[in-house]
């Protein structure tokens, strides 16, 4: 488990600039999931476990709604705007739900082509800030690396292990 | 309004949120500071209030970076051997401890507030050369190298954004009755 004492919780300067953004829009329907949760079952501790994760929710709840993909929307937006010390490539995991990946059979927790995401507002911004995979329903997963120097591995590899998509929600 | 004002817990492993219905009601802060109460006899301190102000104090005086020391000073007065103190049982021994150093038996209330920190805080700079750090988040964040610093700065912002209510967190009902909603 993390000790904030020496361990720098990469999610914790992303979640602020997020409330932050939120506050000055005065939008009001983001819910913090999780971000720092046990290591998964195979004992690694990497993503939300290393707190280089965070899952967003959404106050009415289903991801399948409009107002969901627009809050998606919304806080890639916010992430455009990231302080350029944090903003370095991220990685989205998005469920297949209609509004996302329109139901698509996809395999889950693999990168896939922002090509298949339906929205094209969504893809723009996928594109510029990283790359996107299939994931659980009725979430936005964020996943990031700043303090990493060689942000290049982090870019092409998936680190979300499907382990921990389990233990919590 | 409601506040989280641990975002430290009492174990220092543990750095999650709390869950909303752990938030604590924050207009006590006000009334009942330290060393402040009715209590007669610090056998019967108000523990629930020494929780919830020792969460908050733990934090804003930062002495929850230090709970392993404090923990340390306070375990013969709990009877306890080798443990980490539960949160109740800190702020008994707690009480002890500030009866031992010749507080006011109505300071006897099991408060590590600003007053009592001042008395422990000697004690521990004392035996051991570790840097407290106080400061409450200002306009800029610390750097990266003051990690536990940058830690809570961050923290604590985020805390006021969940009070004023622009991010809110998951409520625990739901995080345990809904187990594969999300990931
Ligand atoms: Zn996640």
């Amino acid at each position: 488990m993390l000790n904030p004492n020496n361990h720098i919780i990469q999610a914790l300067p992303i979640i602020h600039h997020i409330a932050e953004s939120a506050k000055k829009e005065d939008y009001k329907e983001i819910i913090i999931g999780s971000f720092i949760r046990g290591a998964d079952k195979k004992g690694a501790c990497t993503g939300h476990c290393a707190g280089r994760c965070i899952d967003l929710n959404i106050s009415s709840r289903s991801f399948e709604s409009v107002a969901a993909l627009q809050m998606v929307v919304r806080i890639l937006g916010y992430l455009t705007n990231l302080p350029d010390k944090y903003k370095k490539s991220m990685g989205f995991g998005m469920p297949l739900q209609g509004q996302f990946f329109g139901h698509q059979n996809l395999t889950k927790y693999k990168g896939v082509s922002t090509t298949l995401l339906k929205n094209e507002e969504l893809r723009k911004l996928v594109n510029q800030l990283g790359y996107v995979f299939p994931d659980n329903d009725n979430h936005l997963h964020i996943q990031f690396n700043w303090l990493s120097k060689s942000a290049s591995n982090y870019e092409t590899e998936v680190v979300y292990e499907e382990g921990e998509s389990y233990e919590n929600s | 309004m409601q506040v989280v004002i641990s975002p430290v817990k009492v174990n220092q492993e543990n750095f999650e949120f709390e869950s909303p219905d752990e938030y604590i009601d924050d207009t006590e802060f006000d009334s009942q500071n330290e060393n402040e109460g009715s209590n007669f006899f610090f056998e019967s301190i108000n523990t629930e209030n020494a929780i919830q102000l020792n969460r908050k104090y733990g934090v804003t005086l930062g002495w929850a970076t230090l709970y392993d020391k404090i923990n340390d000073i306070l375990l013969s007065y709990s009877g306890l051997e080798s443990v980490s103190l539960s949160e109740s049982a800190f702020s008994e021994a707690l009480a002890k401890w500030q009866k031992a150093q010749g507080f006011n038996s109505s300071d006897c209330d099991g408060i590590l507030g600003p007053k009592t920190w001042a008395r422990m805080k000697q004690l521990l700079s004392n035996t051991n050369s570790i840097q407290v750090s106080p400061s409450l988040p200002s306009g800029t964040p610390p750097t990266i190298e003051n990690t536990f610093e940058f830690n809570r700065w961050h923290a604590e912002k985020i805390l006021e954004n969940m009070n004023t209510g622009f991010v809110r967190a998951k409520l625990s009902i739901e995080r345990a009755t809904r187990k594969n909603q999300s990931g």
